[in-house]
């Protein structure tokens, strides 16, 4: 369903050339929960850009259900993306002048009212990210990503900035909301991929071991 | 309602698109208010050259009169409906580039009947002038102008200032959309009675046909032995004195066009920069930025638009309350509607939304959503 084929990313300047993804090739089926762990610099939110197509990879090939990134205009990428892919960061890039509600249709159209009152936020449906805790605008966010039924989600770290109480919600909610579909996250906190059916470390761009999660 | 769009933006930012609003706005008031009083000034003097839609007048080139045989010819022109024997008689006008001379017409009474009657004038206060006296009678624009009332005198023995030899009354007043003023041919023409007479220059006022004015200018101006002042000739007197206002004037709207918009750029650069990560993330999450730049299109017309119009508003409304305070009743009868200083006020928010649009294009075709999303990650 998605695959990269020997995936390199490399940063340069006149001195130095940093190989942030260094020839990983994956494959991932649907309905697959993918967590990235590794050390900060591995590599891990550069490998979730490459699958997400959010970055240009300097070398190999990204697919989705068939269709290859470099095959598509940067418009036509990006039009790629709303209609198949939900995303959630670990600051939540809400709008700060619309309303949660709001927020979420910036994603696409979908129950939004009945994803907030899943996620436990449906008090926070006309409020401004401003007036919203750091927990519920996490929700919200995740709420955004998946709106429009996207058949993968990427979250990149969804947990960094929250505490633990409601990094343990965010999860909750995030498994809940994507059940079914594939979903991709990017941690440093293993804790939260209980669920995952496989993980992936990476150490300085490679994949070190590609592994079923420790539970299993 | 789309939450993208340029209203929902507007609406809820009021204090971040309220400098740009304000600079414009104002910008746009003064352009609005200074261009139609400048613009309106040149109109209101071409008032004072109505009269020449219906006749022409004719003078001497090297001697003081007319030779009766070209009177005569004049006369017999298909398209001459009178001819007038005049004299030279002017006022001083007050305008705001300065004092400017007024003629009026000297004739018999019943020439004077015709010629206020060919222009619509009628007589609003007092009496027209009687034959052989000094009284005069002008149309209210210009006692309004110099702030006179019936009684006044005028010429050098009152003021020596004063460009017309000798002394004059002013016994009424008239009206009617064409400013004219009249006094007695008689008494001109008479040595006895003015002692300036034989040094004022023959001339005669050729009245055409009603639609037949040019083709009796042709051929007027056909002569050699005469000099003609026609419409064309007295709307150059006028123009002239306007144009290097009106060319100061358009150097200011443009430099302020152009200062203004890259104010309004470099504002909208600032916004662009404050709301760089709603930019990003709509980008990560599947807007084009196609669409991106709609979005900012749309929301820098509407802050355009809303400036303008409030800018339109408040000049109009300014500059209403000026011409009815100020300039009417000094007999400054200036336009309110005009079409010009519309054109140059809309010439504003267009160029700065062009200037605005395009620098922020710029940034949004470099805008890199990943490198935003993992600094502030």
């Amino acid at each position: 369903m998605l695959s990269g084929t020997n995936l390199s990313l490399v940063y340069r300047d006149a001195a130095t050339e940093v190989r942030a993804v260094d020839g990983v090739s994956l494959e991932v089926r649907e309905g697959e929960f993918v967590g990235i762990l590794g050390p900060s610099g591995s590599g891990k939110s550069s490998l979730l850009y490459l699958l997400a197509g959010l970055k240009t990879p300097t070398s190999g090939e990204v697919r989705f259900a068939g269709q290859a990134y470099a095959g598509l205009t940067q418009d036509g990428l990006a039009e790629f993306r709303r209609a198949h892919f939900g995303f959630i960061f670990q600051n939540h890039f809400l709008i700060n002048h619309l309303t949660s509600q709001e927020n979420i249709r910036t994603a696409g159209d979908g129950d939004s009212s009945g994803l907030l009152q899943e996620l436990r936020v449906d008090s926070c449906r006309d409020k401004f990210p401003w007036q919203m805790s750091a927990g519920e605008k996490q929700r919200v966010a995740i709420a955004r990503a998946v709106v429009h039924r996207p058949k993968v989600v990427f979250a990149d770290e969804p947990t960094a900035s929250l505490d633990r109480p409601n990094a343990d919600l965010a999860v909750e909610c995030l498994r809940r909301v994507t059940r079914g579909g594939t979903l991709f996250v990017v941690t440093h906190d293993e804790s939260i991929l209980k669920e995952a059916t496989r993980i992936i470390r990476m150490k300085a761009g490679r994949v070190e071991i590609a592994s079923l999660p420790p539970q299993s | 309602m789309d939450p993208l769009s340029p209203w929902t933006y507007g609406r809820r930012n009021v204090r971040k698109i309220l400098p740009t609003v304000i600079i414009l706005t104002f910008v746009v008031m003064l352009v609005v208010v200074i261009l139609s009083t400048l613009a309106g000034l040149r109109d209101s003097t071409l008032v004072y050259t109505r009269e020449f839609d219906e006749w022409t007048l004719v003078f001497p080139k090297r001697d003081t009169r007319l030779p009766k045989s070209l009177i005569q010819e004049i006369a017999a022109h298909p398209a001459a409906e009178r001819v007038i024997d005049s004299r030279n008689c002017f006022v001083r006008v007050k305008t705001l580039i300065g004092p400017m001379p007024f003629n009026l017409r000297a004739a018999k009474p019943e020439e004077i009947d015709y010629l206020l009657k060919k222009v619509n004038a009628r007589l609003k206060e007092g009496s027209l002038p009687r034959p052989g006296t000094s009284e005069v009678a002008l149309h209210e624009n210009i006692m309004k102008a110099n702030g006179w009332s019936i009684g006044r005198e005028f010429g050098i023995d009152v003021d020596e200032e004063d460009w017309m030899p000798g002394r004059f009354r002013v016994v009424g007043v008239l009206d009617g959309p064409t400013p004219v003023g009249v006094c007695s041919f008689e008494f001109l023409n008479n040595p006895l009675q003015y002692a300036f007479s034989a040094k004022l220059w023959e001339r005669v006022v050729a009245v055409a046909k009603p639609g037949r004015i040019a083709e009796l200018n042709a051929f007027l101006r056909s002569r050699k032995d005469v000099k003609v002042y026609d419409k064309t000739r007295a709307v150059d007197d006028v123009v002239q004195g306007f144009d290097r206002i009106i060319l100061v004037f358009r150097f200011i709207s443009i430099t302020l066009i152009i200062v203004v918009s890259f104010v309004v750029g470099l504002l909208n650069n600032i916004f662009f920069a404050q709301r760089i990560d709603e930019f990003a993330v709509l980008l990560a999450i599947g807007h084009t930025k196609r669409r991106l730049f709609r979005m900012v299109w749309g929301e820098t017309a509407v802050m355009m638009t809303l400036s303008w119009a409030l800018g339109l508003g408040l000049g109009l409304g300014l500059f209403a309350a000026f011409r009815s305070i100020v300039l009417l009743p000094r007999g400054i009868p200036i336009p309110f509607w005009q079409i010009g200083p519309l054109i140059v006020s809309a010439a504003l928010p267009i160029v700065a939304q062009v200037f605005a649009v395009v620098t922020v294009l710029g940034r949004l075709r470099r805008l890199d959503p990943v490198r935003i999303i993992e600094r502030r990650g």
